[in-house]
């Protein structure tokens, strides 16, 4: 069985892999999503990272020898489902992934600074700048570790639907 | 790397893309090694003097399609077959890892390993592959 195992992951050209099996890319602490190819040839995809209360999806596209970051968007857990609260459009720029911490903290910020606004209360910037800082540190995280694997049945039915964790 | 044209280096194993060459002078292709379970796509930076290594990206098949599975960037990394090899091996080694977490089987580490080791092997192997 486990021999089978590896083999199902990494099929044969010809043979398919489970069937929405989502696939994590550990580099980059990411899941790859809806991934496709134009006939360009450019190569667009979705990395996704995932927590119970927030999730940040990254627009990539590849084209020869660069990989672009188009833009990223962050989603907030509001008790039922995940709904988009900022968004950063960016234009031809070079994958970057310290920029792409940099923007998804402002925006988490933003948001954040937003919500304590409207529940017209005071709102300390320099503290909260830190805990946006944590909250986004806290979605790059490794999903091959013991600790985090139990994690994995939270969060794969999050995922865009297309992707969505079939239990074997 | 559709709609473009390669070509083979029968020495290293590896078809290489055309290139494209900046306002600087430096250039920039890509190579492909394949086999029949695995893919994996150096991109490499010619500059004046050396060979740069600026990304690897491993994919794997899902019928006739391919999967990207992994991705690393390397900055001011030059081109070293050992360093490559190695980094091929490791990002092998944790998709098949994640992966095997995600369906909650138990595969021992070794077992791992020596899979990830002979898939890597067979991508590196100097035969042709048939390119369709």
């Amino acid at each position: 069985m486990q021999g089978n195992v590896l083999d199902m992951i990494l099929p044969k050209r010809g043979e398919r892999r489970p069937a929405g099996l989502p696939i994590w890319d550990e580099s980059r602490h990411m899941f790859i999503v809806d991934e496709h190819e134009s006939q360009a040839g450019h190569r667009s995809y979705k990395g996704v990272r995932v927590t119970d209360r927030f999730a940040i999806v990254e627009y990539i596209g590849n084209y020869h020898n660069w990989c672009y970051i188009n833009a990223i968007e962050l989603y907030a857990n509001d008790g039922y489902e995940y709904k988009l609260v900022g968004k950063c459009q960016l234009g031809k720029e070079f994958y970057d992934a310290e920029l792409i911490r940099q923007k998804t903290e402002e925006m988490m910020f933003a948001y954040t600074k937003s919500q304590y606004r409207m529940l017209n209360r005071a709102v300390d910037e320099v503290t909260l700048r830190k805990q946006s800082a944590a909250l986004i540190d806290s979605s790059y995280r490794s999903m091959i570790n013991e600790d985090t694997a139990e994690l994995m049945e939270q969060l794969t039915p999050l995922l865009p639907k297309e992707t969505t964790y079939i239990n074997l | 790397m559709s709609g473009s044209s390669v070509s083979y280096n029968e020495k290293h194993n590896i078809y290489l893309s055309n290139g494209y060459t900046s306002a600087a002078g430096n250039t920039y292709f890509q190579g492909i090694r394949l086999s029949d379970r695995l893919i994996v796509k150096y991109d490499f930076g010619q500059g004046y003097a050396y060979l740069f290594l600026n990304g690897i990206r491993l994919y794997c098949y899902d019928g006739y399609d391919t999967k990207l599975i992994s991705s690393r960037g390397y900055y001011s990394q030059c081109w070293n077959e050992s360093f490559a090899r190695h980094e091929c091996l490791d990002m092998l080694k944790d998709y098949l890892l994640s992966q095997t977490r995600m369906l909650r089987q138990s595969v021992p580490q070794s077992q791992i390993e020596d899979f990830a080791a002979a898939m890597v092997k067979s991508v590196m192997a100097t035969q042709r592959p048939r390119l369709r």
